[in-house]
């Protein structure tokens, strides 16, 4: 056996050029079959973890996944508003134990402004039920206090006491500046690993005040309203975009949720977070599976070119393998010197494919951390990956025998006199 | 005659699906320590017969008995093993792996078998340093050894074989046409040097050729047309 390995490499390392080629193959199959299930799990582990502890997030009525993707993930958009009278309405309610009220549009540099209450600060959780703690400074106190993310923070080379200038909308295009209205960074949050880590926290009342000589998304011509004036207007939201809704008993969800639903004075729906999310992924199911179908089958490539090169391979060293029998070497020698190589080639192909997973992830996670707030955890293959891995390996293996057989018969046919 | 190397008695040997045989030998005997030239034209059966004596093929009837051993009494794994234990090969051309250095190849038997291994390392302290003797005593000279085996000239390839073929002093050295794809001054040169080799070895050389020039190189001479007598199969 160890003559058989020794020979197998030393052959392998001969045709290193094509059987090189063909493990890239097989490593950049297996690296988009385990990407896919990857950023699968990670980003379903990421987004159930960016929100816990709210037991309902309520909104304008429309589509539940918009609403939680807008409110909790900062991703596209909603288009309606629900009114300052149905979140006080909710507030009030005797079932509920806390609300946070969050209202979304503006930007700074790219990153979302929340508008939300000290509260916020208090109930909301994310990952085990992790309060959010800050890492400096203290919540927005004055009108014009900004309490950055940690992702925020850091890419921006923000401190405490920065004065910033926030944009409307998404702050694409000219005029959109807030900028006679500038923010002081009052504090900087510990990071999180979820979109929070990307957002600019304002009070609700700031953010009134940025839009009161604003109407229809643009500056109301000839007027201006400096800073120090607007505490003389009243700074009571007339809407937010959704509030967060944490209940004294977990039980009357469903009662509270159908209550909202029905409510006659505005159109409003209550969201389990839980259950719109597993909404949407029933939505991207359908693409996962194609992306998992898709990598499927450039496996199956990557493995019958493995099949194919060590085939082609076969003719040309019939005469090594006649060489092979006459000093001694079994047909089932030949079979392993074979199926060796095919075998290998699939579990070096796997290993390297992980391996590449791992250097992707590396690379891309401070991307789509600073993008989206998503964090994906693991470096190592998960236990789904694992069993991938596994079929890779096996499904190679099977497959190398067929080169294998082969050469056996071959060389029972051959002797040790190839007939070429 | 216990001291046979080779003993053939009525040995039939067709192809499968072919209706003539190919191989029909009344009775061929070599002795231990001959040297035997074996002659005939391409088609004459002659690859045949180096491939049953080898243990690769077995015939449809009569015995082969190498050493001692009847061959077709053996398993196909004990018939592999027997070839190596006890026989050393050397082929028209192209005889050398091509990825493996040249000492590397002298030492392939003494990979598969137990035997050489021993015998060799009777001879010289290591295998690498009968592997040299070997080289040096067929006349590659030392600043040839790290050259990969491709680079070498077809008579230098052929003699790397023979010292694979000595290696382990196996008692039988089997040579198919070795010579051919050299020029007729080195053809016997070569023949004149493998059999001083396995006389020195004690080994029975069985030289197989179409050219029958080169017979009196060999203390007897035996013809592929004088062997068959081409009976119906069996």
């Amino acid at each position: 056996m160890k003559t058989l390995l020794a020979l197998a490499l030393r052959s392998a390392w001969n045709r290193r050029l094509t059987l090189g080629l063909t493990l890239a193959a097989v490593s950049l199959s297996a690296l988009l079959l385990l990407g896919v299930e990857r950023l699968r799990t990670d980003l379903r582990t990421s987004f159930a973890l960016s929100i816990s502890g709210v037991d309902l997030v309520v909104g304008a009525r429309g589509s539940p996944v918009q609403l939680m993707l807008y409110s909790v993930f900062r991703m596209g958009e909603v288009s309606q508003n629900m009114s300052w009278a149905s979140a006080q309405w909710l507030a009030q309610h005797p079932a509920v134990a806390w609300t946070v009220p969050v209202s979304l549009g503006d930007s700074h540099r790219g990153f979302p402004v929340l508008g939300t209450t000290p509260a916020y600060f208090d109930h909301f959780r994310y990952g085990d039920q992790r309060p959010l703690h800050l890492a400096a400074g203290r919540r927005f106190d004055a009108l014009f206090d900004a309490v950055l993310g940690a992702e925020v923070a850091e890419r921006l080379g923000y401190v405490l006491g920065q004065k910033i200038t926030l944009a409307h909308g998404s702050g694409e295009g000219p005029g959109t500046e807030h900028g006679d209205k500038p923010f002081t960074v009052s504090g900087i949050l510990a990071r999180t690993g979820t979109p929070v880590d990307r957002t600019v926290h304002i009070s609700l009342e700031a953010m009134e005040a940025l839009h009161l000589d604003w109407a229809g998304g643009a500056p109301i011509p000839g007027l201006s309203i400096p800073p120090q004036l607007v505490r003389k207007f009243g700074l009571t939201p007339k809407s937010v975009t959704a509030v967060f809704v944490g209940l004294d008993n977990r039980a009357a969800v469903f009662s509270l949720q159908r209550e909202i639903n029905g409510r006659g004075e505005e159109a409003l729906m209550g969201v389990l977070p839980g259950v719109a999310l597993d909404e949407l992924w029933q939505l991207v199911a359908v693409a996962e599976r194609y992306a998992q179908l898709v990598s499927l089958m450039v496996v199956a490539v990557g493995l019958t070119g493995l099949v194919a090169v060590v085939l082609a391979g076969l003719n040309e060293r019939r005469r090594e393998l006649a060489i092979l029998r006459s000093v001694g070497a079994r047909p089932r020698d030949v079979f392993a010197l074979l199926a060796l190589e095919g075998i290998s080639l699939s579990l070096i192909g796997a290993a390297f494919g992980s391996v590449l997973v791992a250097m992707l992830v590396l690379a891309l996670a401070p991307w789509l951390q600073a993008n989206y707030g998503l964090a994906l955890s693991s470096v190592w293959p998960g236990p789904a990956e694992w069993w991938l891995l596994a079929g890779i390996v096996a499904v190679g293996a099977v497959a190398s025998l067929l080169p294998g057989w082969r050469a056996y018969q071959l060389s029972l046919a051959d002797g040790m006199t190839p007939r070429l | 005659m216990a001291d046979a190397a080779v003993r053939i008695a009525d040995l039939r040997f067709a192809w499968p699906g072919q209706a003539t045989l190919c191989l029909d030998i009344r009775a061929l005997t070599i002795a231990r320590r001959e040297s035997v030239f074996v002659v005939g034209d391409s088609g004459s059966g002659k690859s045949t017969l180096l491939a049953l004596l080898g243990g690769v093929l077995v015939p449809q009837a009569g015995s082969i008995d190498v050493l001692g051993t009847e061959l077709s009494r053996l398993s196909a794994g004990e018939r592999d093993r027997f070839r190596v234990d006890h026989t050393g090969f050397i082929f028209q051309q192209f005889n050398l792996i091509p990825y493996l250095t040249m000492q590397e190849n002298v030492l392939l038997p003494c990979r598969f078998s137990a035997r050489r291994r021993q015998r060799a390392l009777a001879r010289s302290a290591t295998l690498a340093g009968e592997a040299r003797r070997l080289l040096n005593e067929l006349d590659l000279d030392e600043t040839l050894w790290r050259r990969p085996v491709t680079q070498l000239s077809v008579g230098q390839q052929q003699r790397v074989a023979a010292a694979r073929a000595l290696i382990g002093e196996p008692e039988l050295v089997i040579a198919d046409e070795p010579t051919s794809a050299l020029d007729a001054g080195r053809q016997a040169a070569f023949l004149d040097l493998l059999a001083r080799e396995c006389a020195q070895a004690g080994a029975t050389l069985i030289f197989v050729s179409h050219d029958a020039r080169l017979a009196s190189h060999c203390s007897r001479s035996v013809s592929m047309a004088d062997l068959q007598h081409r009976g119906t199969p069996p």
